[in-house]
């Protein structure tokens, strides 16, 4: 048995089978795994926000969609996982208050899920899964020996992606 | 006097706590009125906190808690997070309503029983916040979400983490003959925010 690799908010892990990687509690925030199956290795982000481009306080990378995905991507390859064999796997960006105001803060989560898919996009990186949206937080444990994603909800029934 | 990015002194701390105080006598009358019940109030703990800290307060971040938000904007913007452990609500909905159940999913009824709480809560610390300082602030309508403390707490942290990464809470506690019951009122606000707070409390800056 491996350990399990614990993420935190604006942070990330690389890890290899037989470890996985976990982060708990994703509200608004976008858990985003890129995995590679041939050497069954993986990195998870934890992203809070889409655009380092309209904050000041951006030096933690990891912090952003849009400056966490190539930050991955980087360590992924001194892992010697690069190419087309990535794949990717995502989950989060909810909205936990329903907010009758039209503040954009209030869905971030949208605005993060659109800027990974953006940012995956651009790196040429299938999006093989994803569970996002909605108005619940998520814990996800992602497993790269098989790639599997699992979800768990509160008040709900665990899935597998 | 200046202020740490997301940083209090003992004073400031005194200070927000005097307010906490001057809001406890309407809240714990508007709370009492609600109970029918003679009921206390109080704000116990104020404390200046890392998210991290706030979330071991709250037992972890996929510990369920229950959770009131509101947005206050005007003067000075921020949002009013009152939070509380799944079973500390719990017990407080049964207090209001005078109930004794294991709650599952929560009705419509003790949803709105717990969002009233952390209206009156809130809107007790703001009021008090609004006549120490002068600042005008309005409070949009609360909002309830029971989920993950970590999911839950995120949401301040993301709209105002860029300027600090501490929270303001104030520890608030409701008894009565019978239950003993303990939650948070977290303040968070643009740093912005916090210097006008703090200008009003030191003019000579």
């Amino acid at each position: 048995m491996g350990d399990t690799i614990k993420v935190g908010i604006a942070d990330y892990a690389i890890c290899k089978s037989p470890d996985m990687v976990t982060t708990i509690g994703l509200g608004s925030c976008v858990g985003v795994v890129i995995y590679d199956q041939m050497t069954k290795t993986c990195g998870l982000i934890h992203v809070m926000l889409p655009d380092s481009t309209r904050i000041r306080a951006n030096s933690n990378k990891a912090k952003f969609a849009d400056t966490g995905i190539p930050l991955l991507l980087e360590e992924l390859k001194k892992k010697g996982c690069s190419g087309r064999g990535l794949r990717a796997k995502i989950a989060g960006g909810a909205k936990m208050f329903e907010f009758t105001t039209n503040n954009n803060a209030t869905n971030v989560g949208e605005q993060n899920v659109e800027m990974v898919l953006t940012q995956l996009k651009k790196f040429g990186i299938p999006v093989m899964a994803k569970d996002v949206g909605l108005n619940f937080g998520r814990t996800v444990l992602f497993d790269p020996s098989d790639a599997s994603m699992k979800i768990t909800a509160a008040g709900k029934p665990p899935k597998v992606i | 006097m200046g202020l740490d990015k997301g940083d209090f002194n003992d004073v400031q701390k005194d200070i927000l706590k005097e307010i906490g105080n001057i809001g406890i006598g309407s809240a714990t009358t508007a709370m009492s009125f609600m109970f029918h019940s003679k009921l206390t109030v109080d704000f116990t703990k104020v404390l200046a906190l890392e998210f991290d800290e706030v979330l071991r307060l709250l037992g972890g971040e996929d510990e369920l808690a229950v959770s009131v938000l509101s947005v206050f904007e005007g003067d000075a913007d921020g949002m009013l997070l009152f939070i509380m452990k799944k079973d500390q609500a719990d017990n407080l909905v049964n207090m209001m309503m005078q109930t004794h159940e294991q709650i599952e999913g929560y009705s419509d009824m003790q949803q709105s029983a717990v969002k009233e709480t952390g209206n009156i809560i809130g809107g007790s610390y703001l009021a008090a916040l609004e006549s120490f300082t002068g600042l005008k602030l309005r409070l949009t309508p609360p909002q309830i979400c029971i989920d993950m403390a970590g999911a839950i707490l995120s949401v301040p942290v993301i709209q105002f983490g860029q300027t600090g990464d501490k929270a303001f809470l104030v520890e608030s506690s409701f008894d009565d003959e019978e239950y003993d019951i303990n939650g948070f009122l977290l303040m968070v606000s643009e740093f912005d925010s916090y210097e006008k707070m703090c200008a009003v409390f030191f003019p000579e800056g």
